[in-house]
Formats: structure tokens, C-alpha cells, sequence
């Protein structure tokens, strides 16, 4: 059977089976697997549906067991394509060659926001998700006469043509210098690795959902403009917001040139605003996120704000009672030793702390070190500030379980949160689900989940932060209030509203793009529709 | 309650007032603006966007909230308002200088040095087939030295395969050339006693093949993974124990003393290349991750190809030849790489290709045109110091080879032969960095290994062609930008 026919076979299975074919795309394939994880509970919640996962990650297929899953769930990795295929028809290299020159022309403009350039942009990534579609185009990238063409576009767009020396002013300032080929051929390096989602297959399902706005995003837009598969995109954070601040915090890659960075990181806003365009519906892991998606193009009106992002609250820990308080004025401190975990201004916060309080302890325990150096200076910061006899630390064992967490969250009387690079750390839900006072700073969409559930502070603000402390240690009634508020508030996280949320989303971006279809093609002349709304509704098993 | 809600359901604690941005003055001063520009002049010199301003000026502190206290509007509209700020435009890159990468001169004499430890234990066995086996091998680790997925991040997980396949390469080429040996040798006197010979020959030479293969194979892998001193100490120690048993040992116990000898370089030598450790950074010129003689190769072919034609080179001319291939083989590394640095650093100037093009030509036809006058050079200075003093070895075949020996006829053929094998090697070192270029090496040598095999006039003809058809293929490459990668 050929390609087109198979493609097409498959097309007409998938449409006229009733029980809804959803396309999952994810970076992260292990997060999938745990046992609290948001998939765990869409699969359960969800059993009338078949869900077919997309891992953009070849590496990570691995950690992924596909045993443990029902059988409603499959899976789907990238394979590798042939890559010798230097001799591409003319006109499918002149094709890409042109899409090619769109999109560099259009990263290296003037004004990186304008939105006469994002349809083009949009077009010609729409091209080349059309010259992909199962065939490499790492080959045609890799080639002398696409660097050359990269190189023409780019210093074509950074000369000011003859009328626009006639106009007004640039409104910003240039900030891409002339480019050399090296910089024309890491550019299409990197093009090799971002536009990679391009290259497979999409598969026809009636709906896809993307987690993360980057690579599932582009995967995504691969589906709706090659199968028409309306998607839903939803984001814990923003990813573009952590790439241009890794940028700073990691002083990463020290061989990419200023010019190559600023091309990649004006790819990455482009194809956000692409993705926002074209999501069915999004879903906004905090209030920050929303008002990022909003900028970035999005429709308010599209967006659901679902505070919390990927967490969801256990519903074990949730259905035990809480466990009493113990006796010790016990802080204790949970996540990923990192820049972002902001250890230094808990330490000397809680440096404040003991002096009024010289009982009180501080349990740190680290989930994850990002790094030696991190480690190495909170130790260091422990012994200058002679916090040796009132802190402990201790690093988990990776393979830690959930009950291992319960117990170190049930030691304490206060849980504290002094800064994280996730939207939403883990630590704060699980100590809100098992009952304990939080003290917080004002981060990400910490303030959502909390809510009247904590104490909140300025990121920094160390005197806030031990006043809180204080307060929390010293006012036993206080903390039950807030314990009992957080487990009130953690039930808003459960697998149940979560399952419904999105089975009310997907029941109605298919309606919505189904009745989309059937009128444009009634406007087409051909009013034989292949969907039909009731085609598509959660829960009739057929 | 609505997951909405945020901030003024918090509780009534007292709020730690503004946020610690590291800013004065009083609300609505309206040198806020200009305090934030200066503040973050180096990230709006560098920012890819508005947006990328606005995330800097959330982690820095400055929310909405606080900024509307300035009367500034949201963060957005703040980071769009700097972001159109007039900046000092992009910073000029000062580029490193290029150095020479030396310790890659070293790389020379240690392949002499293993080849020697190997061909020392082989004599030390005494057998035919031995001899046979160690060049079979040697043949086998050349192509898999130049093989690219070897020499190019050798991790833990892709050595004990590469050693695996040196092992079965090595036993194959081993026997094979036992059971030609064997065949031309032919010392059998009846018909069943000859296929006897030749089976056990072929045991034999695939055994010690195998053996040879292994050890040279991970000698290979040694050198690309920069481990030097574990390579000079393991082959350094089997060459001197075993020329050292080869003179001394009892007559009857050298042959089990030379085994032993061969089992320990085998165990030692995998055993070192096998063990985790650090690896050579791929941005370290001395201990950059080629580690071998050419890389990038999806084939060991042309490597094969060059070992043929250098085979052929040493039965026609001797084995100085190839001595003077291995030896010279660290510095035309190093020149490779320091041609293709001067290549890397010209393309990162904003040049037009034509001009590019022009200004390569420098660094890719200048070198070779200067390794052979030097070589040339070289070797007719020494030739004239060697005959005018009369220095004792000057007679030895390669010195002559090298046209050190004045009296012997052809002596500056053999000089000019002599520089333009290294001006090949060269080329075809820089030449197999691009992987367009090494289906066309692997033609190139194999034809130059014909045209030595043939009895034509004179042997550096081949070389002089093959010398003139790489310049042509290096300046058709630089016309490729994928060659400045």
C-alpha cells in the first residue's frame, strides 16, 4: 500500500470511529509515568478515549515502560530517517530553499514583533512542514546552498530598502550585526534540531494536545496543518520566558555569537505566537502565563486558567486524616538545590529565626542538586552563619518515594517555599494536601494555589520571610486555620476537577472545530460532511 | 473560590512593602524610566525582543504592580519602551588566537611505538603467521582509527563494540593472510598434509589476528581518548620486555614467555581503553576528540584506501617510507587543525562567500605549498651535511630513502617524493574533515595505490598526480560552505 493510501486509510479509521483519538505531544516522557503524574489521571478519568503518546525525544523512549499502561494508551517515538538525501529534486530544494529564506528574513527584521511578518513566518514554517511530513530535512539544511541562502536573506533583511529610507524611522534598533557564514551555518544547525518535529509523520487524530509551547507546539501546528487536528496546548510556564532567562542564569552556551542567539530566541517567540494563533483552546498554568500567552497573541477568550499547571494533589493524602503537628518547632524546606530555590535568603532568614526562637529547626531536603557549586555554597552558608546545630540537610535518594516526602512534609510545623524556577513547585500542593502551614514567597503562580491557604513575602525579602516564620512557629491556632484552608484548597487540584476540566475542554474544541469544518466545507460546495458533532462526544462508548 | 483569586485573599499579613528592586526615589519619579535603561543597559544591548526584557524585569522584581505605583504601566509595556531605546549596538568579538595544538605532534612517534611493541612480540613467537597477523591488524586499526564514529566521542558504551569489531576484523584479515602465506610458502609434500597446513595456518593467523586486532584497535582508542601516558607506558613497557626475553630467555622457554607477553599487552591494553575516565573535550585542540588522524567519517573507507596505497609505497620503496608516514603523522594533524581553525575564524568575519573564498585560499593552498619546499628543503640540507661530514649511518636505505645518502642514484626523486607523501598526507587529512569530500579520497588513493602497484618509470609520479588532483578537490571544497563548519 502506498504512503498516500495508507495515510488515507488510517484518516477514514480514525474519523469514523466514535471513541475520540487523541495525539499527545510531550517533551517529557518520563514525567508521564509517575504515579501522581496529570496523564495518570487523564487516562483514568478518561477511559472512553484512546490516547496515542508523541515523544519528541528519541533519548527518552526508554524511561518510558509501556507495560504498566491500559491499553487505551500507546506509544509513538521518532524514528531515524534516512539522512543521505543530499540529492533532493530540484524543486522540492527550491521550495525549501524559499521557505527557508521566509523565515530567516523575517527573524532578521527590524522590528521582531510586527505582525504583517508573523503570517509570513507562519507560511513558510507551514511550507516546511509540508516538505517534512516523513522526509528528513536535516539534509537540505545541511547543504552549501541553504547556508548560502540563509546568508543572502539575512543581510538582505538588515539593509534598509530604498523606500523604507523614504519612511519614518526604524521603531527599534538593530541589534543583529552583519552575519558571517559561520554564523549562517550554525543558524541552519540549529534550524536541524528545532524544526525536527517537522520531519515525522503526524498522526490523524481527532485531537492533539501539546504540553509546552516549543517543540510540542510546532509538533502540533505539524498535525493542524497537514491533518486539520484542531489541538489544545497547554502550559505549566512559559517556555520562552525560561529560555531567555536560562540564557542569563546559566551563562550556558559560551560559543553561540549574540547574533545566533538572538536569531533562535526571535524563532522561538515567532513560533509561540504561531502556536497561541492557531490552539483551539489554551490552557494557562497561572495568572503570569495567561497575561505571557496574551502578549504573545493569544485570544483572552481562549484561554483557561488552570492555577497549578501540571500538579495535581494525591488523592490518598488527601483522603487520610492529617497527621498531628509535632511537638518541636520544626521548619522544614523541600525541592531542587538551584540558583532559583533562593536557599541563601531561607537560611538567613532563618538565621533571624533562631535567635528569637532558639529551639526552632530547619530541615532542608534536597530532591535534586542542579549543581555541585549550589550545594557546595548553601554548606558553606550553613557554617559561616553557625546554623550547624539548628539545620539539617539531607540530599534524597532519587528514587525517593511519595511516602518518603509525606514523612519529611508530616515532620514539620511550617513548610517554607523560598523561591523556585517552576511555576508551581511540588512541595507547596503536597504540603497543602497533608495539612501543614505554608510561608511562601510571591512567585509564579504560587499565589494562586496558595491563596488564603499561607503566608506570602517578596521574593528576597528576607525579613518578611522570618517574620512569617515567626508568626507561623509562635501561633499554633494560625497554623490549623491555614492547614485547614490548604486541604480545602488542595481538593481544587484533585484528579476528578482535573479530568472534568478537560473533558469539558475537549468535548468542546471538537465540537467547535467540527461544526468549523463542516461550514467551510458547506461554503466549498461540498456539504457531505465526514463529521458530524455527535461524532465526537466524551463518554458514548459505541 | 475561584483558582483566579490571587493576592487579596492572601491573609492580612503584613506585607513586606515594595519589592527589593534595587531603586530609589519616590513613586512617580520620573527617573525611574531612566533608572531601569541604565540598569539593564546591557541586557537591552542583547535582547532578541521586548518580551525578553520583560522577563528580566519580572525576575529582577519589578511587577506590574509596582510599576503601575510608577505610574509605568505593565511590564510589558515597560520592556517595549526600553527595548526601543537607542543601545550601543552589538559588541565586536575579539576572537582567540590560534594555537598550534603540539602534544598532537607526539602522536607520530607513538604509533612507531606501538607498531614496534606489536611486531616485537610477534618475532618473539616465532612463527610465520604472526608477522602476518600484526601488519593484517594494523591494516584493520588504521581504517578503524580514521573511522569518524570511532574517533569521534568514543563513550563508554561505543568502545567495548569498536574493540569487538577490531577482534572479528583482525581475526578475518588475519587469516586470510595466514592462508596466503601459507599458500605461497607451499612446503607441504602431499595433498592432505597441505590443507592440514593451510587450516591450521588459518587457526593461527585468525587467532593471533584477532589477538593483534584487540590490541591495536584499543591502541586506537587510547590515543583518541588522549590517554598518552597510559599508551607509552603499556606499549613502551611490551617493547622492552619483550625485546629484552626475545635476547635472553632460554631456548625453550622464549616461545611460552612471548605468549605471555602478547596475552598481557592484550589484557593491559583494552583493559586501559575499556576503563571509564574523562574524555578529551571536544573544544581542546590538544585533546580534541578526533584523536586520531582524520574524522568525521560515516566510513573507514578512504583510511583503507591511504593504508593500501602507504602498503604498496613500503614493497616498492621500503619500509621508510611508511616510518616517515607514521612519524609525520602528529604534525600534519596539527596543521590540518590549524588550517581549518584559520578557515573557522575567517568565516566568522561577515565576508561575502566570493570573498571568503579568496581569503581561504591562503591558510589551504599556502601550507602544503610550504610543508613542501620545507621537506624538500629539508632533506636536501641534511643530504649535503650528511655527504660533507660523512656521518656514520648515512648508508642505511632510509636515510637514502629520505635522499640523505648522496651517493645513491636518485636520491633527490626520493627527497621530492619524500615531501610530496606529506603534502598528500595533508590534504587528505584536512580534505576528510568534510564528509562530501571522502567518497572522492577513497577513489583518489585506491587509483594512486594502482598507479604504485604498476611498474611505471618513476614511484613519485603517482604521488606528484596525486598531490596536483587534491589541490584541485581542496579548492573545490572551499567553494562549499559547509567546508568552513
Amino acid at each position: 500500500m502506498t504512503p498516500v493510501l495508507a495515510a488515507a486509510a488510517r484518516r477514514w479509521v480514525v474519523q469514523t470511529a466514535s471513541r475520540p483519538y487523541l495525539a499527545i505531544y510531550t517533551e517529557a516522557l518520563a514525567e508521564l509515568s509517575g504515579e501522581d503524574s496529570w496523564f495518570r489521571a487523564l487516562v483514568g478519568g478518561l477511559p472512553e478515549s484512546r490516547f496515542q503518546i508523541e515523544g519528541l525525544d528519541p533519548a527518552a523512549a526508554g524511561r518510558l515502560g509501556t507495560a504498566q499502561w491500559p491499553s487505551t494508551v500507546s506509544f509513538s517515538v521518532p524514528l531515524p530517517l534516512p539522512a543521505a538525501d543530499r540529492r533532493a529534486a530540484g524543486a522540492r530544494r527550491e521550495r525549501f530553499e524559499t521557505a527557508l529564506a521566509d523565515l530567516v528574513t523575517v527573524l532578521a527584521a527590524p522590528d521582531p514583533v510586527s505582525e504583517a511578518s508573523g503570517s509570513t513566518f507562519e507560511a513558510a514554517l507551514a511550507a516546511l512542514s509540508n516538505l517534512g511530513n516523513g522526509r528528513p530535512l536535516s539534509p537540505l539544511l545541511q547543504s552549501d546552498s541553504a547556508a548560502r541562502r540563509v546568508l543572502d536573506a539575512w543581510r538582505g533583511a538588515l539593509q534598509p530598502a530604498a523606500d523604507a529610507l523614504l519612511d519614518a524611522p526604524r521603531p527599534y534598533p538593530s541589534r543583529l550585526s552583519e552575519p558571517g557564514v559561520t554564523e549562517a551555518l550554525a543558524l541552519c544547525g540549529w534550524l536541524c534540531r528545532a524544526l525536527r518535529p517537522l520531519e515525522a509523520q503526524p498522526p490523524a487524530a481527532n485531537l492533539a494536545h501539546a504540553v509546552g509551547g516549543g517543540a510540542p507546539g510546532l509538533a502540533a501546528l505539524h498535525g493542524w496543518w497537514r491533518n486539520a487536528t484542531p489541538f489544545v496546548l497547554s502550559e505549566p510556564q512559559i517556555a520562552l520566558r525560561e529560555h531567555y532567562l536560562k540564557e542569563d542564569r546559566l551563562k550556558s552556551n559560551r560559543a553561540e555569537t549574540a547574533n545566533i542567539r538572538i536569531m533562535r530566541l526571535r524563532f522561538e517567540r515567532r513560533l509561540a505566537h504561531t502556536v497561541y494563533r492557531r490552539a483551539s483552546a489554551l490552557i494557562a498554568g497561572s495568572e503570569r502565563v495567561r497575561r505571557w500567552q496574551v502578549q504573545l497573541g493569544a485570544s483572552p477568550a481562549q484561554i483557561t486558567l488552570r492555577s497549578g499547571g501540571l500538579r495535581l494533589s494525591r488523592p490518598d493524602w488527601l483522603s487520610q486524616p492529617v497527621f498531628p503537628e509535632p511537638t518541636g518547632a520544626v521548619v522544614v524546606w523541600c525541592g531542587e538545590v538551584g540558583p532559583g530555590a533562593n536557599l541563601e535568603t531561607l537560611l538567613r532568614a532563618f538565621d533571624l529565626v533562631r535567635r528569637r526562637r532558639p529551639e526552632a529547626r530547619l530541615r532542608l531536603c534536597a530532591q535534586a542538586v542542579g549543581h555541585a557549586d549550589d550545594l557546595a555554597r548553601c554548606q558553606a552558608l550553613i557554617v559561616s552563619l553557625r546554623l550547624g546545630s539548628c539545620v539539617a540537610f539531607e540530599v534524597l535518594p532519587s528514587d525517593h518515594s511519595a511516602a518518603d516526602r509525606a514523612e519529611i512534609y508530616r515532620s514539620a510545623q511550617v513548610v517554607v517555599l523560598s523561591g523556585s524556577t517552576e511555576e508551581v513547585p511540588a512541595a507547596l500542593l503536597d504540603a497543602m494536601t497533608l495539612g501543614r502551614a505554608v510561608a511562601a514567597v510571591r512567585v509564579g503562580g504560587v499565589p494562586d494555589v496558595l491563596g488564603a491557604a499561607g503566608l506570602l513575602s517578596a521574593p528576597n525579602d528576607l525579613l518578611a520571610l522570618a517574620r512569617h516564620l515567626l508568626r507561623l512557629l509562635g501561633d499554633a491556632a494560625l497554623r490549623r486555620q491555614l492547614a485547614e484552608v490548604g486541604r480545602q484548597r488542595a481538593a481544587l487540584f484533585s484528579a476528578d476537577a482535573w479530568v472534568q476540566l478537560h473533558r469539558q475542554l475537549y468535548a468542546r474544541v471538537l465540537t467547535e472545530e467540527t461544526l468549523k469544518n463542516e461550514a467551510v466545507r458547506a461554503d466549498a460546495g461540498n456539504p457531505v460532511g465526514e463529521f458530524s458533532p455527535g461524532d465526537f462526544e466524551f463518554g458514548d462508548e459505541p | 473560590m475561584s483558582l483566579g483569586q490571587r493576592r487579596n485573599d492572601t491573609l492580612d499579613a503584613p506585607l513586606p512593602g515594595p519589592p527589593p528592586a534595587p531603586l530609589s526615589g519616590p513613586p512617580t519619579s520620573p527617573g525611574v524610566p531612566r533608572q531601569l535603561a541604565r540598569q539593564l543597559r546591557l541586557e537591552r544591548r542583547q535582547a532578541a525582543d521586548p518580551e525578553e526584557l520583560a522577563a528580566r524585569l519580572e525576575e529582577s522584581g519589578h511587577t506590574d504592580d509596582w510599576l503601575r505605583e510608577h505610574d509605568l504601566g505593565d511590564v510589558f509595556e515597560v520592556a517595549a519602551r526600553l527595548y526601543a531605546l537607542k543601545t550601543g549596538g552589538p559588541r565586536p568579538v575579539v576572537a582567540a588566537p590560534i594555537k598550534l595544538p603540539w602534544r598532537r605532534l607526539w602522536r607520530g612517534p607513538m604509533l612507531v611505538l606501538i607498531g614496534l611493541a606489536a611486531l616485537s612480540s610477534a618475532r618473539g613467537l616465532g612463527v610465520p603467521e604472526a608477522e602476518a597477523a600484526v601488519c593484517a591488524a594494523a591494516a584493520v586499526a588504521w581504517g578503524l582509527l580514521t573511522w569518524g564514529p570511532l574517533t569521534w566521542g568514543p563513550g563508554a558504551g561505543q568502545r567495548w563494540p569498536r574493540l569487538r569489531l577490531g577482534a572479528v576484523l583482525g581475526a578475518l584479515a588475519g587469516a586470510l593472510t595466514a592462508l596466503g602465506l601459507a599458500a605461497s610458502l607451499g612446503a607441504a609434500s602431499t595433498p592432505h598434509s597441505e590443507t592440514v597446513e593451510l587450516w591450521r595456518s588459518a587457526g593461527l593467523g585468525a587467532l593471533l589476528g584477532g589477538l593483534y586486532g584487540l590490541t591495536l584497535t584499543a591502541a586506537g582508542l587510547l590515543l583518541a581518548l588522549g590517554r598518552w601516558r597510559v599508551a607509552a607506558l603499556v606499549f613502551g613497557s611490551a617493547l622492552l620486555i619483550g625485546e629484552g626475553l626475545r635476547r635472553s630467555a632460554p631456548d625453550g622457554w622464549s616461545a611460552a614467555l612471548a605468549v605471555a607477553v602478547l596475552l598481557g599487552l592484550v589484557v593491559t591494553a583494552v583493559g586501559a581503553a575499556g576503563r571509564p575516565g574523562a574524555e578529551p573535550s571536544p573544544t581542546d585542540p590538544d585533546g580534541d576528540r578526533s584523536g586520531a588522524v582524520w574524522t568525521g567519517a560515516s566510513r573507514p573507507g578512504d583510511g583503507w584506501a591511504s593504508g593500501l596505497a602507504l602498503a604498496v609505497l613500503t614493497w616498492r620503496v621500503g619500509a621508510a617510507a611508511l616510518l616517515w608516514a607514521l612519524l609525520s603523522l602528529g604534525l600534519l594533524e596539527a596543521l590540518a587543525w590549524w588550517m581549518q581553525a584559520h578557515l573557522r575564524r575567517l568565516a566568522g568575519q561577515p565576508h561575502a562567500p566570493a570573498r571568503l573564498l579568496r581569503a581561504a585560499r591562503w591558510p589551504v593552498l599556502g601550507v602544503p605549498a610550504a610543508l613542501l619546499v620545507a621537506v624538500a628543503a629539508g632533506s636536501a640540507a641534511a643530504q649535503l651535511g650528511w655527504t660533507s661530514l660523512g656521518w656514520p649511518g648515512s648508508g642505511w636505505t632510509g636515510f637514502e630513502w629520505f635522499g640523505l645518502g648522496g651517493a645513491a642514484p636518485g636520491a633527490l626523486g626520493r627527497a621530492c617524493g619524500g615531501a610530496l607523501l606529506s603534502v598528500a598526507l595533508l590534504q587528505s587529512t584536512w580534505l576528510a574533515r568534510h564528509p562530501r569530500q571522502r567518497p572522492r579520497l577513497t577513489r583518489l588513493w585506491l587509483l594512486c595505490a594502482g598507479l604504485l602497484a604498476a611498474p611505471l618509470a618513476s614511484w613519485w609520479l603517482p604521488l606528484l598526480l596525486l598531490v596536483l588532483t587534491l589541490t584541485l578537490l581542496s579548492d573545490d571544497a572551499l567553494s562549499d560552505l559547509t567546508t568552513y563548519r
